[in-house]
């Protein structure tokens, strides 16, 4: 193979990111990360679902999901958030999919509606990410074994829908809802939640910033771009077309602990994807609202 | 297994890089495609029964990735085929870098699944048995691939001197 071999010198001269390495050890680190938190939690709660039954028909279980986030989960978060958020969870091994949910409720907000409207709206959006997956298990695993794989190596889809809670008081509460999909590719979705608890809306950053928002925000964010790549030329922003240039009208953002706006921009918008999510913080001055404490 | 894993991944790096990269045309790609299969591997070892077969599963993993970047980016992707600027080749007239860059770029073309199977056979220089299991299918499939891969590639080239 004279010609294959032409191929093969040109593919032994590809240029090696000088990123490369570090990029390397990052991902070993991200694994250390993840895998920190004991992978025995399958046993673990394939235990503690024995007796609550969660596993039985969770989609129709999650319609109903106040009932059952009431019901089944009623763990408070420690802290002051205690008595506004608590959460739900489950994990279930199925054929072809292994699924790992954990999710927030609001309860005792003292607003009922509110309580329900945001939790059913978190339960949809649950069972129709988990109803995405299911679809995607089942035409890998068909696609795997078409191909002449063996069901006994196979390695399951995994999906996770997990939150974090970002921020919570008797003013708002903040948190952001993760799910990823593990098997071709390891990318997170996110969406964000901040809801006014005395109003029960969802806060919007001209709530929080005031009618220049797009304005701070976007001079944040260059700002903090600029920030970044001083410190270390490893921090690579896009500037060319893909460049930032201003904030979308459905900017994903929370408010930190402080009170302090962060936007978030997933992988690959505004920064190579080796670069992760990148957010930025949003320094006050114009914050209509400050954490009561 | 995972400390074996670890150095394992450490020490190939350029390789998975450069494999990557067969399939993306694009540096921070490959290099996301790399770090995708490095954390879904050390999250996964466990699944991992025979330790023999630590090199065929984490290429495997690799492979998927690529595939699975391939699909989902596409258009994100710009280049079909890499411009001669990503490979260190010097400024030397004599260095025929055209016909090499001609036959990289037909391989290339191939669709992703031909590529594949082409890249480990020649670029890697794997065995067909090992090229089976990391695209998981079996050795047929995989002759089955490289004589129409190869078909294909005579084709392109035309001096035919390929064989």
């Amino acid at each position: 193979m004279k010609c294959l071999q032409d191929g093969k010198e040109l593919y032994q001269l590809l240029v090696l990111p000088d990123g490369l390495d570090g990029a390397v050890k990052e991902a070993v680190r991200h694994a250390r990360r993840q895998t920190a938190v004991p992978l025995s939690r399958r046993v673990g709660w394939a235990a503690a679902c024995a007796g609550a039954c969660l596993c039985l028909a969770f989609a129709a279980a999650l319609n109903a999901f106040p009932a059952l986030a009431k019901e089944v989960y009623n763990i408070p978060v420690l802290g002051q958030v205690a008595k506004v958020v608590t959460f739900w969870r489950f994990e279930e091994q199925e054929e072809n999919l292994y699924i790992k949910v954990n999710m927030p409720a609001l309860q005792n907000t003292g607003n009922t509606e509110l309580e329900n409207r945001v939790n059913a709206e978190i339960a949809r959006k649950v069972n129709e990410r988990l109803e995405h997956a299911r679809e995607e298990a089942r035409l890998l695993y068909e696609a795997y074994l078409n191909t002449g794989g063996d069901p006994r190596t196979y390695i399951p889809l995994e999906v996770n829908i997990r939150y974090e809670l970002k921020s919570s008081n008797g003013q708002w509460v903040s948190f952001v809802v993760e799910s990823s999909e593990t098997r071709a590719n390891y990318y997170g979705e996110y969406e964000f939640y901040n809801i006014d608890m005395q109003t029960g809306k969802e806060l919007t950053l001209a709530d929080l910033l005031g009618e220049e928002y797009i304005a701070i925000v976007n001079e944040a964010v260059r700002q903090g771009i600029a920030a970044d790549e001083a410190t270390d030329p490893d921090n690579q922003y896009f500037h060319d077309e893909l460049a930032f240039r201003t904030i979308q009208p459905d900017q994903g953002f929370y408010i930190n602990e402080a009170g302090h706006v962060v936007v978030v921009f997933p992988k690959y918008e505004i920064a190579p994807g080796y670069m992760g999510i990148r957010e930025f913080e949003i320094i006050p001055g114009n914050l209509k609202l400050s954490p009561t404490s | 297994m995972t400390p074996q894993l670890e150095e394992y991944i450490l020490q190939y790096q350029s390789r998975f890089y450069r494999l990557a990269f067969t399939y993306v045309n694009d540096p921070d790609a490959a290099m996301d495609v790399v770090q995708n299969a490095i954390v879904q591997a050390l999250t996964h070892i466990h699944s991992l029964r025979e330790p023999a077969y630590m090199q065929t599963w984490f290429y495997r993993i690799l492979v998927n990735e690529g595939l699975g970047y391939l699909r989902k980016h596409k258009r994100l992707l710009p280049m079909e085929t890499p411009p001669e600027a990503f490979f260190a080749v010097g400024g030397d007239p004599e260095d025929d870098i055209a016909r090499r860059l001609d036959v990289y770029r037909a391989v290339e073309r191939l669709n992703p699944k031909l590529r594949t199977v082409v890249v480990l056979r020649f670029y890697e220089d794997m065995q067909l048995n090992e090229i089976a299991q990391i695209t998981s299918t079996n050795i047929n499939t995989v002759k089955s691939r490289l004589y129409k891969a190869l078909e294909i590639l005579r084709g392109e080239m035309q001096e035919g001197d390929l064989a």
